[in-house]
């Protein structure tokens, strides 16, 4: 993780490697000064310096993550990023509002939300690859609102009214729409993912389900049988008590156990996506383990809760370090040839208006 | 002389140029190592450095969409002294351990004193603001929600005793100074037990509970005054606003990383809110008794006898072997101080 004491030679063009690493150099001591003073200074003014907290952050995480010993940057102007949180919270707020005193609004609000959603995916996906650049040379996305509403929202109704059959597909179709509308520079990537080893994703989470609620609907059978066989009369007092707390802590498992499903298939998903893209000839290689990702995820909320939220700064490098070390570029050959779009290319894919304001999902 | 070695990048394409920075009289000189480009002159205001944010390399941007990649070595450090360049206020705050620390009580401070007493000040200023006729609407929301559920079934007591109750009274919702209509429920709620509440809008809820538990129909008036002054204080508004606001400060605190451990802690840093709200709605149910020719003591002997009740319930679920939880956290720990208080508003 330590720099390079020198820069790499540029007159010998670099052998070639078999993968490129991404790096990481930033630390959770570093990042907690910068969320620190972001998040007094967010406090101070009343919620209005949290899009200059957030470019600070993206700066951060950007310019910390290295490929091929350069960093990648982060662009956005905080007064877009601002203009678009006020229009987000003004609409919600609204809406809310709406909802609270007509329940016939209600039907309506979430119909104008389903309308809403894409616009504003395909928006801040724009926003966010328009706004990350590296080696000079900036990213950008053309994916269109209707793709957006096919992939977020149609296709997830189809999986909630096939009863969840459907559901991998819709996740397959999101995975697309990232990739194969992003590009680089000139080079754009490209997904191949087929739906068969997202359905196998899902059929593993399935199967831990039904084992996870075995096992503690087991124990909780071997614990009251014993329980009545065991222990009469007086002891039934204790028995019953200790009953309810396995009750609770059973219910406490199973609410973690469900929690960790999201974790668990992101990484699995990512796993996918990113060994099955590639830029132009350039392949990738992403080789996360979901149980050691699962645990930092875990470990992460506990260590959170118990420093009543003091850790999180360190739990969100950890985890973006653990994503950035596994992932890999196979490079096709240098990576000195990529071209930046010129500006009447840049017109017809419509990136002029990518920067006009952030909608920010958390993409 | 000061001088670094950097990668220049042009904008137009991802590949690097070996380049020498050298400062001069008035700016900074350019040269591309190995070629035979002449030295390009750079004025000091054309340069733009980037916030040091990675330990191993910082940016600065060149006129023409160019930027140079350098290390971040003593050579830099040597070089940004020589051309005089200042840190911003943030960078400099960033580094001091001491000014982090100071952040850090800064933030506690400004927590503390807005949960204590901002967030108060602000949802009384909100929940007076509000006309009455929105918040009624809650209401007949709310209410209409907990009679479809479980909780609330319609009221088995005799249409004598609750016509009784109600000319009770009648004489304190008059004598309250208001004209805020006000709206009382009678329910049956075996699973809330002996209890009564007041929703933001004015209607308030007696259980048949409550009324049974009475010795008389004064002590149940007694209890409606006590309420009459959480709908007087707008109580159920407030608390809707500072648990909703509470909600939304640990959740992005947290990053909101979980629903359940948001709720939780909202739920613990509500509580504190309405136990000032009881000793409120205490003092101001007294008053309008005593206002009235009636005597505080019938609404501490019913609180009394509400802990008892409670007590008594918990206990026997605990032996039934439900655990009695529930019960510790709504049973109230004030309530010997709000019978003392009350017991004092009398002399």
């Amino acid at each position: 993780m330590n720099a390079p004491a020198t820069l790499p030679a540029f007159d010998v063009p670099p052998l070639n490697p078999d993968e490129l690493h991404f790096e990481f150099s930033g630390s959770g001591g570093e990042y907690f000064k910068i969320w620190i003073v972001n998040l007094l200074l967010s406090i101070v003014t009343l919620g209005l310096y949290s899009a200059w907290a957030k470019v600070r952050r993206e700066r951060y995480f950007m310019g910390n993550t290295l490929l091929d010993g350069s960093a990648f940057e982060y662009h956005a102007d905080p007064v877009k990023i601002l203009k678009g949180r006020l229009l987000v919270m003004a609409a919600i707020v609204v809406l809310n509002i709406a909802a609270e005193f007509n329940p016939l609004l209600n039907l309506v609000v979430m119909l104008l939300f389903a309308v809403l959603l894409p616009w504003m995916i395909s928006r801040a996906l724009r926003f966010r690859a328009h706004n990350t650049s590296w080696r000079g040379l900036r990213f950008a996305f053309d994916g269109l609102t209707w793709e957006a509403a096919k992939a977020w929202v149609l296709w997830p109704i189809a999986g909630v009214l096939s009863l969840g059959i459907l559901l991998p597909v819709a996740l397959a179709k999101q995975r697309r729409y990232l990739f194969n509308h992003l590009r680089f520079a000139q080079a754009e990537f490209e997904i191949d993912l087929p739906v068969g080893p997202v359905y196998r994703i899902f059929g593993r989470v399935a199967l831990f389900a039904l084992a996870y609620v075995a096992v503690l609907i087991g124990l909780g059978v071997v614990l009251g049988g014993s329980l009545d066989l065991f222990s009469p009369g007086d002891g039934a007092h204790d028995g019953g008590a200790a009953f309810g707390l396995y009750i609770m802590a059973a219910m406490l498992a199973l609410y973690v156990g469900f929690a960790l499903i999201a974790p668990y298939v992101s990484v699995r998903m990512a796993n996918l996506s990113f060994n099955q893209a590639n830029l132009q000839n350039h392949g990738f290689f992403s080789d996360m383990l979901p149980g050691r990702y699962v645990w930092i995820v875990l470990s992460n909320w506990l260590l959170t809760a118990v420093t009543l939220g003091l850790y999180r700064p360190f739990a969100v490098v950890r985890l973006w370090r653990y994503r950035v070390e596994h992932l890999a570029l196979l490079p096709a050959g240098t990576l000195t040839a990529f071209m930046a779009v010129q500006a009447e290319e840049a017109r017809v894919i419509g990136e002029e208006a990518a920067d006009l304001l952030d909608v920010d999902l958390g993409f | 002389m000061a001088s670094i070695t950097a990668r220049l990048f042009d904008g137009q394409s991802s590949r690097p140029v070996p380049v020498r920075l050298t400062v001069v009289a008035g700016g900074v000189d350019l040269e591309v190592q190995g070629g035979s480009a002449p030295r390009e002159r750079l004025a000091l205001a054309a340069l733009h450095w980037h916030e040091p944010l990675s330990r191993a390399m910082r940016r600065v941007d060149l006129p023409g969409g160019r930027h140079c990649e350098v290390v971040r070595d003593e050579a830099l450090t040597a070089f940004l002294g020589a051309l005089g360049h200042r840190e911003s206020t943030i960078t400099v705050w960033q580094r001091s351990g001491l000014r982090v620390a100071l952040a850090i009580a800064l933030i506690l401070a400004v927590g503390l004193a807005g949960y204590r007493w901002g967030l108060p000040l602000v949802a009384r200023g909100v929940a007076h603001a509000l006309p009455v006729a929105a918040v009624q609407a809650i209401d007949v929301q709310l209410l209409k929600t907990l009679d479809a559920s479980h909780l609330l079934a319609p009221s088995e007591l005799a249409s004598t005793r609750i016509a009784a109750i109600e000319i009770e009274v009648a004489p304190l919702i008059a004598g309250r100074g208001s004209d805020d209509p006000v709206r009382l429920h009678f329910r049956k709620a075996p699973a809330i037990g002996a209890n009564a509440f007041a929703l933001p809008g004015g209607d308030v809820v007696v259980t048949d509970a409550l009324v049974v538990l009475a010795p008389t129909d004064a002590h149940v008036a007694a209890v409606v005054a006590h309420e009459l002054g959480h709908v007087a204080h707008r109580h159920g508004l407030r608390n809707l606003i500072q648990a909703s606001v509470l909600a939304a400060v640990i959740g992005v605190w947290t990053g909101d990383f979980s629903s359940l451990a948001t709720a939780g802690a909202t739920v613990v840093l509500s509580s504190a809110y309405s136990r000032d709200f009881e000793f409120e709605a205490d003092a101001w149910g007294a008053d309008l008794l005593a206002r009235n020719d009636r005597s505080p003591i019938l609404l501490a002997t019913m609180l009394k006898r509400l802990e008892q009740a409670h007590g008594a319930k918990g206990e026997a679920s605990a032996e039934a072997g439900g655990g009695g939880f529930g019960d510790y956290l709504s049973s109230h720990p004030a309530t010997a101080e709000r019978i003392e208080r009350l017991n004092q508003a009398v002399q």
